[in-house]
């Protein structure tokens, strides 16, 4: 498990490569299958 | 956010990275109760999951000088006990034998606590020796296994610490441990997934994966499965026998480090806020949603997922249950609400 705070930071890593994961994605090999549910409730924790 | 939920009752238990602890209705989001890590000094973090133990909900924190591990009253929110780990950080799951809770701090070393009041049961390695341990535990029965970055698995007997074997894996420990019958499996920073007997601890089979394993094991009826080391692109699932590679999902980069296997699917969610549930058979999509946000801690109510995000919203995801004829066959979700933290 990362050492204090790192998994936060890992995460926050990579953002820019967003788009190309999403152009991955719609290439890739596995189909997208439709939406199974909806959000009831979400609630910010502040991090 | 990065702790799975907890769900007990109607009431769905987080830690934040922002330092604050939260206990939500499971229904509607509303905050029950919370707690605030700065009234102990610095603020912490919340990295590890919690354990629920009556009436108590028990978690740890890392991220300041020094960690605490609190048992919070689940309904008040009030501090039935707490200790202070001396330059300890936790962000090791808790994990519990009988009426002890065990805990791995990140650089120190295992703690094992009564679960009631908060008792110093014994410690392992003893806090002189100069060895950092790192890693993850599980408890099996009456056994702790721990692995970590001194690059050993180690059964401890959970009653007193005493060592019943320790085995050289010959590489830093990346996965949590899994158990599956007698077996022990853990993934190393060499590349290997490593089967062990839990009894003995010899070494019974390794597998080389396709990139470094990380995260969570999930250990199915028919197969083991692991994650690549974050940030990565790879779940995939091997037989028991570590002897073939069953499937892999590939194109996402997966966030949530500890997939949860929920209703007969195995969730996971990636950067881009798209959680999906595999068909644990093969791999195969069959369900997803969106959420939004880099998706990170995974719980399950019924027939609701609570989904946490490292910028920090909680979800409460209703699935769609379907009849054999396709059609949506229970009660609808109630009008969705946003809700925010306290000032």
């Amino acid at each position: 498990m990362p050492r204090t705070g790192r998994a936060c930071m890992l995460s926050r890593e990579g953002r820019g490569v967003r788009s190309a994961i999403v152009l991955l994605w719609v290439a890739g090999s596995v189909a997208v299958a439709a939406p199974a549910g909806s959000v009831l409730w979400d609630f910010d924790t502040g991090g | 956010m990065y702790v799975q939920p907890a769900v007990a009752g109607d009431t769905v238990y987080a830690g934040s990275c922002s330092g604050t602890y939260y206990a939500l209705n499971a229904q509607t989001g509303e905050v029950r109760w919370s707690f605030d890590t700065s009234v102990d000094g610095q603020p912490a973090t919340f990295h590890t999951n919690p354990l629920i133990h009556g009436e108590l909900v028990v978690t740890a924190t890392d991220g300041a000088a020094d960690g605490y591990i609190y048992a919070f009253d689940r309904k008040t929110g009030a501090v039935r006990w707490k200790k202070l780990l001396m330059h300890g950080q936790v962000v090791a799951d808790l994990v519990q034998a009988g009426a002890a809770v065990f805990a791995l701090a990140y650089e120190g070393h295992l703690v094992a606590l009564a679960v009631e009041d908060g008792r110093e049961l014994w410690t392992f390695p003893p806090v002189e020796a100069p060895d950092e341990l790192g890693g993850y535990a599980i408890t099996a029965g009456e056994v702790v296994y721990l692995a970590g970055r001194d690059r050993h698995v180690h059964a401890l007997r959970a009653e007193d610490g005493q060592v019943l074997w320790q085995r050289s894996l010959g590489a830093s420990v990346n996965t949590t441990l899994a158990m599956r019958g007698e077996q022990l499996y853990v993934g190393c920073t060499d590349d290997r997934l490593y089967r062990l007997d839990a009894k003995s601890g010899e070494i019974t089979a390794r597998f080389e994966t396709e990139e470094s394993p990380g995260g969570k094991l999930v250990a199915l009826p028919g197969a083991i499965v692991y994650l690549g080391q974050e940030p990565s692109t790879l779940i995939a699932a091997v037989d028991p026998d570590l002897s073939k590679l069953l499937w892999k999902a590939e194109s996402r980069s997966w966030t949530t480090v500890r997939p949860l296997l929920w209703q007969d699917h195995l969730v996971a969610g990636d950067r881009g806020g798209t959680l999906v549930g595999l068909d644990p058979a093969d791999g195969t999509i069959a369900w997803s949603g969106e959420l939004g946000g880099q998706l990170r801690g995974l719980g399950a109510r019924d027939d609701t997922l609570f989904v946490g995000t490292i910028e920090g919203k909680l979800y409460a995801y209703w699935m769609v249950a379907e009849s054999e004829s396709g059609a949506a066959s229970v009660n609808p979700p109630p009008t969705r609400s946003s809700t925010r933290r306290p000032r």
